[in-house]
C-alpha cells in the first residue's frame, strides 16, 4: 500500500501547479428544484450537454467551478480535463448546446444555485447556505 | 573431212536461247511488309483488346472498392465528431458532420442516429430503404464511455456516381492502354518493317530486276552487314558470281565453237573440191559452192536441196544410188567416176568418194573433184602411146587395143579383114636415099593407106615396115579383096621423096577374113604373116588370103 500512496501524492503534487484538489465533490442544487437526489450517470449527462432539463422537467442551468473542474471531471468520468474541452470544442461549433456557466470558485457557484431553482452545480464541500441542497457526494 | 561435216549436222536448237522466264510481279497486299505490318497489328490489337476489356474490369472493380474505402475512411474521419454530436444530441452538429459528408460526391445520403432517432439526414432518399447492405453503418460511442453505443452513423454510396467513375478510371486506364499498346505495335511494325521487310522487299526488288549478265550485284541492305540480311544478300552475290562465271565459260566456248564453225565454214564455202551431205535415200542435204561449179549448174538450178545427186551427175546407170546403198548397208566408203554431159554437146568428168558418217546411218558425207582435165590428159597420153610416132598410125599397142575394144563388135553376121601389109623394096631406099628419105617413105605409105581403107577403118605400123589395117564390117571376103588390091596398086605408084626424088616400092598383103574372130589378134595376125610370105615368094606385089581356119 505505500507505494499507491506514494504515486497518488506524486501525482498530486504535479497537479498541485494547476488546480485545488479536493476531497470531495458535492453537487448542489436549489432547495426549491424539487430535486432530491441524482445519479451519477444524470450528473454526467447535465454537466456534458446531454441531458438540458432537469428530471423536473425545467431547464437545467449547469454551473462549473473553475479551479475544481479537472478534479471533478476525473472523478466524475474518469477523463482528463483536455478531453472535456476538446468535446466542448467541438460543441461549441454548432452553438446550440451551450457549455456550463463558469464561476470562479466554490462560493460564488453555491450562490448561483441558491437563488436559482433550476441551477445545478458541484463544489468541493457541502454548503452552509441552506438554500442549497446537496443531491450527489463524490467521494474518494 | 569429219570436222567440216560435224559443222553441217544440225544442232539441236539450244536451250539457252529460250526467253527468260518472266517472274510475277509481287503483289502490294502479299508482300511480306504489308503482311508482316498487318500480323503485328492484329495480334497487338487483339493482345491489346483483351488486355484493355481485363484490365477495364480490374480496374473498375479496384476503383469501385477503392471509392468505398474512401467512403469508410472520410466516415472514421467524421466518427468522433458525429459521436460528441450524438452524445449532446445536437442536431446542429450532426447536421454539419452529414452535410460535410455529403461534399462527397461518393455519398448519396448520410445520417447520424442517437438511439433511434434521427439526429440530422441529408441527401436523396433513406438508409432504411437502400438495397440491402447497400448503406455504410458506423456504431458511434459515447465519447466518455467507449462501450456504451450512443448511435449510429449511416452513409448510402452514390453506387451509381462510384460506378460511374470506376468506369471513366477503367476507359482512362483502358485508352492509355490502348494507345500504349498501339504505339508499341506500331513502333514493332515500323522496326520490323524498317529492320527486316524492307530489307527483304528491297533485295528481293532489286534481285528480281537484276540482269545477270551484265554483272550487276545487289547491294546490301544498309546496316545489315552483320546480319541475316547482310549474309542472303552475301550469299546472292557469290551465286551470281558464279553464274556469271558459268556464263562466261559458256559465252567463251561458244564463241570458241562459233570461229571453229566459221572457220570449217570458210574452209567449206572456199573449198576447191565439191563437198556435200546426202540423205539415204541420195537426196542433197548440204553442199557447198565447189559443188554447184563441178556439177556446171546454172544460177536457177541452184535450188538443189534435196535433188537426186544422180540425178544432177547425169548418172544413167545407177551406180551412184548403188554407191549410196552400199554405204547405208555399212561400207566405210565408195568412189566412182561419172561423165557428165551439157548440152552444148560437150562433157565433164567428176570423181564421187562417198563416206559413211560415224554414228549416223542416214546421212553421207562426199567430195566431187572435177577430173576434166586430168581425164583428157590421161586420155591423150594413152592415144600418144598408142600411136607410132612417125606416121602417126596405131603402134601394136594401139592396134591389140582397138582390137579388144571392137571384139564384141567382131561377134556379128559381118567380117572382119586383118590385112598384113610388108613393103617391098624399102631396105634399098633407105639405104640408098639414106634413113630421112625411107622415114618420109614410111609415112607417104600411111597417107596413101589411109587414103584406100574407110575412115572407121584401123591402120597400125608395127614394125619398120610393116603396117597392120583392121577392116571392120566387111559384107564379103571380096571386099577384102578389092582393098587388098587397092593397097598394093596404091602403094605400087612412085612416090616423091626428099625434094621429088622419085621412088618405086612395092607391097606384099597377107589378107586374114574372119566372120568370127577367134580368140586373139596375135593368131590373126601370125595367119595374115604367113599369108604375107605366101605373097612374097609369089614374086611381091600381090596380096594372098590366109586359109580360112
Amino acid at each position: 500500500m505505500r507505494i499507491p500512496a506514494l504515486a497518488s501524492l506524486v501525482f498530486a503534487l504535479l497537479l498541485s501547479a494547476h488546480e485545488v484538489v479536493a476531497e470531495e465533490f458535492v453537487l448542489i442544487v436549489n432547495r426549491d428544484s424539487g430535486i432530491s437526489n441524482l445519479s451519477r450517470e444524470q450528473a454526467s449527462h447535465l454537466f456534458l450537454g446531454r441531458v438540458k432539463m432537469l428530471p423536473t422537467g425545467a431547464r437545467a442551468n449547469v454551473v462549473e467551478v473553475e479551479p475544481l473542474r479537472a478534479g471533478f471531471y476525473r472523478r466524475l468520468l474518469g477523463r482528463e480535463i483536455a478531453e472535456i474541452n476538446a468535446y466542448w470544442a467541438r460543441l461549441q461549433f454548432s452553438g446550440r448546446t451551450q457549455p456550463p456557466l463558469r464561476v470562479p470558485d466554490s462560493a460564488a457557484a453555491v450562490a448561483r444555485v441558491a437563488e436559482d431553482p433550476q441551477a445545478i452545480a458541484f463544489v468541493d464541500a457541502v454548503p452552509e447556505d441552506a438554500r442549497a441542497r446537496v443531491v450527489l457526494r463524490l467521494g474518494p | 573431212m569429219r570436222g567440216w561435216c560435224c559443222a553441217l549436222v544440225p544442232e539441236p536448237a539450244s536451250g539457252g536461247d529460250a526467253p527468260p522466264r518472266t517472274f510475277r510481279s509481287v503483289r502490294r497486299t502479299r508482300g511480306i511488309a504489308f503482311r508482316t505490318t498487318a500480323s503485328i497489328l492484329v495480334f497487338g490489337g487483339l493482345v491489346g483488346g483483351i488486355a484493355g476489356v481485363g484490365s477495364a474490369r480490374l480496374i473498375e472493380d479496384k476503383e469501385h472498392r477503392r471509392l468505398n474505402d474512401a467512403l469508410v475512411e472520410s466516415m472514421a474521419a467524421v466518427q468522433r465528431t458525429a459521436s460528441v454530436a450524438a452524445y449532446a444530441r445536437d442536431e446542429q452538429l450532426a447536421a454539419e458532420v452529414v452535410a460535410g459528408l455529403l461534399q462527397s460526391s461518393s455519398v448519396a445520403h448520410a445520417e447520424i442516429l442517437e438511439g433511434e432517432t434521427v439526429l440530422a439526414a441529408v441527401g436523396v432518399g433513406a438508409a432504411q430503404e437502400s438495397p440491402n447492405g447497400a448503406a455504410l453503418r458506423r456504431q458511434l460511442r459515447s465519447p466518455f464511455d467507449a462501450t456504451e453505443t450512443i448511435g449510429e452513423l449511416r452513409v448510402v454510396p452514390a453506387s451509381a456516381f462510384i460506378a460511374a467513375k470506376a468506369a471513366d478510371y477503367s476507359r482512362l486506364v483502358a485508352s492509355l492502354l490502348a494507345v500504349l499498346v498501339l504505339s508499341i505495335t506500331l513502333g514493332v511494325a515500323w522496326l520490323v518493317g524498317r529492320g527486316v521487310t524492307r530489307g527483304i522487299g528491297r533485295l528481293a526488288g532489286e534481285l528480281h530486276g537484276l540482269d545477270v549478265v551484265s554483272g550487276s550485284k545487289v547491294t546490301v541492305p544498309a546496316g545489315h552487314a552483320e546480319d541475316e540480311l547482310g549474309r542472303l544478300a552475301g550469299d546472292i552475290n557469290a551465286l551470281l558470281d558464279r553464274v556469271e562465271a558459268a556464263l562466261a565459260r559458256e559465252r567463251e566456248a561458244r564463241g570458241l565453237h562459233a570461229a571453229a564453225e566459221r572457220k570449217w565454214r570458210l574452209i567449206f564455202d572456199n573449198a576447191g573440191s565439191g563437198l556435200f551431205t546426202l540423205d539415204s535415200g541420195g537426196g542433197l542435204v548440204e553442199w557447198n559452192p565447189a559443188l554447184v561449179r563441178a556439177l556446171g549448174l546454172k544460177d536457177e538450178e541452184r535450188g538443189i536441196s534435196g535433188a537426186s545427186l544422180a540425178a544432177l551427175l547425169g548418172d544413167e546407170g545407177g551406180r551412184l544410188e548403188r554407191m549410196v546403198a552400199a554405204i547405208v548397208e555399212g561400207d566405210e566408203v565408195a568412189s566412182a567416176d561419172f561423165e557428165r554431159r551439157d548440152l552444148e554437146g560437150g562433157s565433164r568428168w567428176l570423181h564421187v568418194v562417198l563416206n559413211a558418217i560415224e554414228g549416223r546411218r542416214d546421212l553421207l558425207q562426199g567430195i566431187v573433184n572435177d577430173i576434166t582435165e586430168r581425164k583428157r590428159a590421161e586420155d591423150k597420153a594413152r592415144a600418144q602411146a598408142e600411136r607410132d610416132a612417125l606416121t602417126g598410125l596405131l603402134n601394136r599397142r594401139g592396134l591389140e587395143r582397138a582390137y579388144s575394144s571392137r571384139r564384141h563388135e567382131y561377134a556379128g553376121t559381118a567380117g572382119l579383114g586383118v590385112l598384113l601389109v610388108d613393103l617391098d623394096g624399102f631396105k634399098w631406099v633407105n639405104d640408098n636415099h639414106g634413113h630421112e628419105a625411107g622415114d618420109e617413105l614410111l609415112q607417104l605409105v600411111a597417107r596413101r593407106i589411109e587414103g584406100v581403107v574407110r575412115r572407121s577403118d584401123k591402120v597400125a605400123r608395127i614394125g619398120g615396115d610393116e603396117f597392120v589395117l583392121l577392116l571392120d564390117d566387111l559384107k564379103s571376103m571380096s571386099m577384102a579383096r578389092n582393098i587388098a588390091a587397092k593397097l598394093v596398086d596404091a602403094i605400087g605408084q612412085p612416090f616423091a621423096v626428099l625434094d621429088g626424088r622419085k621412088v618405086r616400092i612395092g607391097a606384099s598383103v597377107g589378107v586374114v577374113f574372119t566372120q568370127y574372130p577367134s580368140g586373139e589378134l596375135a593368131e590373126l595376125l601370125r595367119r595374115a604373116d604367113a599369108a604375107m610370105y605366101e605373097a612374097k615368094k609369089a614374086g611381091k606385089s600381090q596380096y594372098r588370103f590366109a586359109f580360112p581356119v
